[in-house]
C-alpha cells in the first residue's frame, strides 16, 4: 500500500445540504439515477427465461429479465397511459398491462393492441413497444444503466474488478436479505458502512478480538475501499487502543472472534468458517502464536468448504485478500465487505414511494455464501419497516442506531458541513466529490 | 358431453366433462385444473391458458387464428402443438381430446 503522506491543506468538509436539501435529493433523481451503472438484483433471481425483477430507484421503475438470447432490461412503463406494467417479481413470457391488455414481448416488442384498428394505421409509425435500459452483470449482480450511451459497466467499474474478481461474488448465493425502511437520507445509511473509524466507538466489543481497527481509506476512481494495511494484527488478537493483550490462550481469541462475527453479524465469515475455527483447540497447542492460529482457523474453513462440496476462490491468495482491503464502497450506492466464504452487501437508494424526501430510504443488507451444489437455501427477503423496534444483530443495530441520531444531529443550526478524517474516511470524502460531479457538476451545465 | 383430459405438469390427471360450446379454458377452470389460470377471462391477451395439445386431438380442432399464432410467438413454453386453451370451443368431435399443461403459465 502507498505510504499515506501528511494531508496539505485544510480539513476536508461536506456539505450538509447533500444529505439534507430537497433540492439536492431532486437532483440527485435527474443526474444521478439515470446515468449510472446500478445493481439491480442478483444473477441466481433471474435463472431461467422468462423470470424477472422490477428494480424501483428514484422516480423510475426498470423490469430486468432472462430473454431467449440473455438478460433485458426496459422501463417499467406502458407506452399507452402510463400504467407500471410489472410488479415484483415472478416469471412471464410477456408483459401484459393490466389497464388495456397492451402487451409486450421479452425482445420489448408490442405484440397486442386492443382494438389496433381503431388508430387506422397510425399506431404504426408511432413508437409502442418498451424503452430499453442497458443490462450487463459482474460479480453475480445484475447492473442497469438508464442512460443508453456512455461508458460501458466494465469501463464504468474501473479497477474494481482487479482488485474484487479474486473472491468469486458470483458464485455466491444469499444466506439471507433484509430490506430496512429507513428515516434517513440514503447516503447516512451507506456511509454507516464505508468506514472504519467508527468500530472503536461503536463496536467496542470487537475491541479484544478483531486486530488492530486502525484502517486507512484510498479512493479507486469513482470507487474508494479501506482496510487494515497499517501495523496490521491478526483476528483473534486485541486493538491496541486497550491496555490487557487481549485473550492470552490465542486460540480462543480466534474463536471468539468468528463468534462474535456468527452471531452478531451474520454474513462475510459463515457458520460454516464458526464450526470450523473451533477446531484450532484441537490441532493447535495452548501456546500458538496468533499467526499461525488465524491462518490454521481459515485453512479449515477452506476444508470445511471442500468437504461441503464447494472451496474458497483459487485465485484469492492472502495477498489478493490484503491488497482488495475489507470494504468497498462502489459508487453511488453499494458497499461490499468480501471475504473467502461470504460476503455482505449494502445498497441504498430513495424510498421510490416518497422519492424527493431526503430523509427517507430503502436499505439492503444482502449477506452472501458460497455453498455446495443444491445447497443453497430459498431465501425470502425480511422486510423491517421499524427498525429502531425490530433488531437484526448486535453489529448492524449498533450501526443502525446511528443513522437516525445523524439524520436529526445533522439538523442542528450549528451544523454546517461534516468534518471527514482524511486517513480513514476516504470512501466518504471520495463518494462526496464523485456525487458533486454528477449532481452539481450537470446541474449548473 | 365430450370427454376431456387435462395432464398437469406433475403427471397429475384431470377428466371432465364439458358441454359442447363451452371454451377448454373455461371446461378446465371448472373442473379445477391447476395448470390453467384464465387471468384474462378469455380475451386473449395474459397467456395464462397455454396448452400443448395431444396430435391425435390437432386435427379436430380449428387452427389457431393470426393473432393467437402470434401471441404463442411470445410464449417461453410453447411448442409446435400449442395453443391457448380459451380459443378453442367444444365440439362433439373433442370427445377423449388430451392436453398437456406447461410447467408454468404466464
Amino acid at each position: 500500500m502507498a505510504t499515506q503522506l501528511k494531508q496539505p491543506g485544510p480539513a476536508p468538509r461536506l456539505r450538509v445540504e447533500n444529505y439534507l436539501s430537497g433540492d439536492f435529493a431532486k437532483a440527485e433523481n435527474q443526474h444521478l439515477w439515470t446515468k449510472v451503472w446500478l445493481v439491480a438484483g442478483r444473477e441466481e433471481e433471474l435463472r431461467n427465461v422468462g423470470d424477472f425483477l422490477t428494480f424501483n430507484v428514484a422516480t423510475e421503475s426498470i423490469v430486468v429479465a432472462r430473454g431467449k438470447e440473455g438478460l433485458v432490461a426496459y422501463h417499467n412503463v406502458c407506452p399507452h397511459r402510463g400504467r407500471r406494467l410489472a410488479d415484483g417479481c415472478g416469471r412471464a413470457s410477456q408483459f401484459r398491462c393490466k389497464y388495456h391488455g397492451w402487451t409486450f414481448n421479452l425482445e420489448g416488442k408490442n405484440v397486442l393492441v386492443q382494438d389496433r384498428d381503431d388508430w387506422q394505421g397510425a399506431l404504426d409509425d408511432e413508437r409502442i413497444d418498451l424503452w430499453p435500459v442497458r443490462v450487463d452483470s459482474w460479480g453475480g449482480f445484475v447492473w442497469i444503466n438508464m442512460d443508453m450511451e456512455g461508458e460501458s459497466l466494465t469501463e464504468y467499474l474501473e479497477t474494481i474488478p482487479e482488485f474484487l474478481d479474486p473472491f468469486e461474488l458470483e458464485k455466491m448465493r444469499f444466506r439471507w436479505k433484509a430490506e430496512l425502511h429507513l428515516p434517513v437520507n440514503w447516503k447516512v445509511a451507506l456511509e454507516a458502512f464505508m468506514e472504519g473509524y467508527h468500530v472503536a466507538a461503536t463496536h467496542p466489543q470487537l475491541l479484544p478480538v478483531a486486530g488492530n481497527d486502525y484502517t486507512q481509506s484510498f479512493a479507486q476512481g469513482k470507487h474508494a475501499h479501506f482496510g487494515y494495511w497499517k501495523d496490521m494484527q491478526p483476528i483473534g488478537t486485541a486493538s491496541p487502543r486497550l491496555a490487557d493483550g487481549g485473550f492470552r490462550d490465542a486460540r480462543a481469541g480466534v474463536i471468539e472472534f468468528f463468534r462474535q462475527i456468527e452471531e452478531d453479524l451474520n454474513a462475510i465469515q459463515t457458520d460454516r468458517d464458526f464450526e470450523a475455527a473451533k477446531k484450532i483447540m484441537d490441532v493447535l497447542p495452548e501456546d500458538v502464536d496468533p499467526m499461525t492460529a488465524m491462518g490454521t482457523a481459515i485453512e479449515l474453513g477452506r476444508q470445511a468448504a471442500v468437504a461441503d462440496g464447494t472451496d474458497y476462490p483459487a485465485q484469492l491468495t492472502f495477498e489478493a485478500l490484503a491488497k482488495a482491503g475489507s470494504d468497498w464502497h462502489i459508487f453511488p450506492n453499494c458497499v461490499t465487505l468480501p471475504y473467502f466464504d461470504g460476503a455482505i452487501w449494502y445498497r441504498a437508494r430513495p424510498d421510490s414511494r416518497d422519492p424527493e424526501n431526503p430523509d427517507k430510504c430503502v436499505f439492503e443488507i444482502w449477506s452472501l455464501k458460497r455453498y455446495g451444489p443444491g445447497k443453497e437455501p430459498e431465501v425470502q427477503t425480511r422486510v423491517i419497516t421499524d427498525p429502531f423496534k425490530e433488531g437484526l444483530c448486535l453489529i448492524l443495530d449498533q450501526d443502525i442506531a446511528n443513522m437516525a441520531e445523524v439524520q436529526a444531529g445533522m439538523k442542528s443550526s450549528k451544523f454546517r458541513y461534516a468534518r471527514p478524517n482524511p486517513v480513514q474516511e476516504v470512501e466518504v470524502i471520495n463518494f462526496h466529490r464523485t456525487l458533486e460531479q454528477y449532481v452539481l457538476g450537470q446541474a449548473q451545465a | 358431453m365430450p370427454k376431456l383430459i387435462f395432464v398437469e405438469h406433475d403427471g397429475t390427471t384431470v377428466e371432465t366433462e364439458a358441454p359442447v360450446g363451452e371454451t377448454v379454458m373455461r371446461a378446465a377452470r371448472a373442473a379445477g385444473v391447476a395448470g390453467i389460470v384464465g387471468e384474462c377471462g378469455g380475451g386473449m391477451s395474459c397467456l395464462t391458458c397455454h396448452c400443448y395439445v395431444a396430435r391425435a386431438a390437432i386435427d379436430r380442432i380449428a387452427p389457431a387464428g393470426p393473432v393467437e399464432r402470434e401471441l404463442l410467438g411470445c410464449v417461453v413454453t410453447a411448442q409446435e402443438n400449442s395453443r391457448l386453451a380459451c380459443q378453442i370451443v367444444v365440439t362433439a368431435a373433442l370427445d377423449g381430446a388430451r392436453f398437456d399443461l406447461p410447467a408454468w403459465q404466464g
